[in-house]
């Protein structure tokens, strides 16, 4: 879901109790999105490692449990 | 078969090779892109020149890896970031409208196209109207957020959920 700001989404989470997600500003996700979904029209595409896609998390700045891959 | 740290399967290491599977996955998303619709197995069989069951068994291995994922009914669901099916995130661009599964792929659906986009879309809590916007490379609007519900390691335990 997207929220016009982040007070609006810390206050949506309140209310409906959420405390498992997490909030990311468009901007982090359009760097992230690169990374994540680039190269999907070549053929010779194939999937990212779990490393890989980690790698890519971290680069965006996106760290800490919620973005552990496991 | 390859497993990650915390006893996960790494579809990407597990995936092997198999050559129908991954043929299929470039016309899949070739179509995508020229005509913003997901083809389904009839429209896949016929302009790939395989049997029913090859196509079946070719997106069965692509669901497996986390390339796809299908409906019940063996259909493909989402090839992310692209919907097979209405969502409400309709992703506008000069080169075609697109169905994403979430706000997220709706940033990213501009940006893998190369072009420019706007996702028109209504904020959960406050109701207030607004655009998700794809500007070059620059996603907007300043300060807007996306909420994603899960923890990354469980992205594909509810893929529609998530």
């Amino acid at each position: 879901m997207a929220f016009r700001s982040e007070g609006d989404a810390r206050a949506w989470a309140i209310e409906h109790g959420d405390d498992r997600g997490a909030t990311v500003p468009v901007d982090v996700l359009g760097g992230l999105s690169h990374h994540w979904y680039g190269g999907r029209f070549s053929d010779d595409w194939r999937p990212a490692t779990g490393a890989a896609r980690q790698a890519s998390l971290r680069e965006a700045g996106l760290g800490g449990a919620f973005w552990e891959l496991g | 078969m390859t497993r990650g740290q915390a006893g996960r399967r790494d579809p990407a290491l597990a995936c092997g090779s198999d050559a129908v599977a991954w043929r299929l996955r470039g016309h899949l998303y070739r179509k995508i892109r020229e005509s913003g619709v997901v083809p389904g197995r009839a429209g896949l069989r016929k302009e790939l020149g395989v049997e029913a069951v090859e196509v079946d068994r070719a997106l069965r291995f692509l669901a497996d890896a986390h390339v796809l994922a299908l409906d019940q009914a063996g259909e493909v669901w989402m090839a992310h970031p692209f919907s097979a099916v209405p969502t409400p995130y309709r992703v506008e661009t000069p080169v075609g409208d697109y169905w994403a599964n979430c706000a997220w792929d709706a940033i990213a659906i501009p940006l893998i196209l190369g072009t420019d986009g706007r996702t028109p879309t209504v904020c959960p809590h406050s109701g207030v109207r607004f655009d998700l916007t794809n500007v070059g490379r620059r996603v907007g609007p300043e300060g807007s957020v996306v909420r994603l519900p899960v923890p990354a390691r469980d992205f594909w335990d509810d893929i529609g959920f998530t």
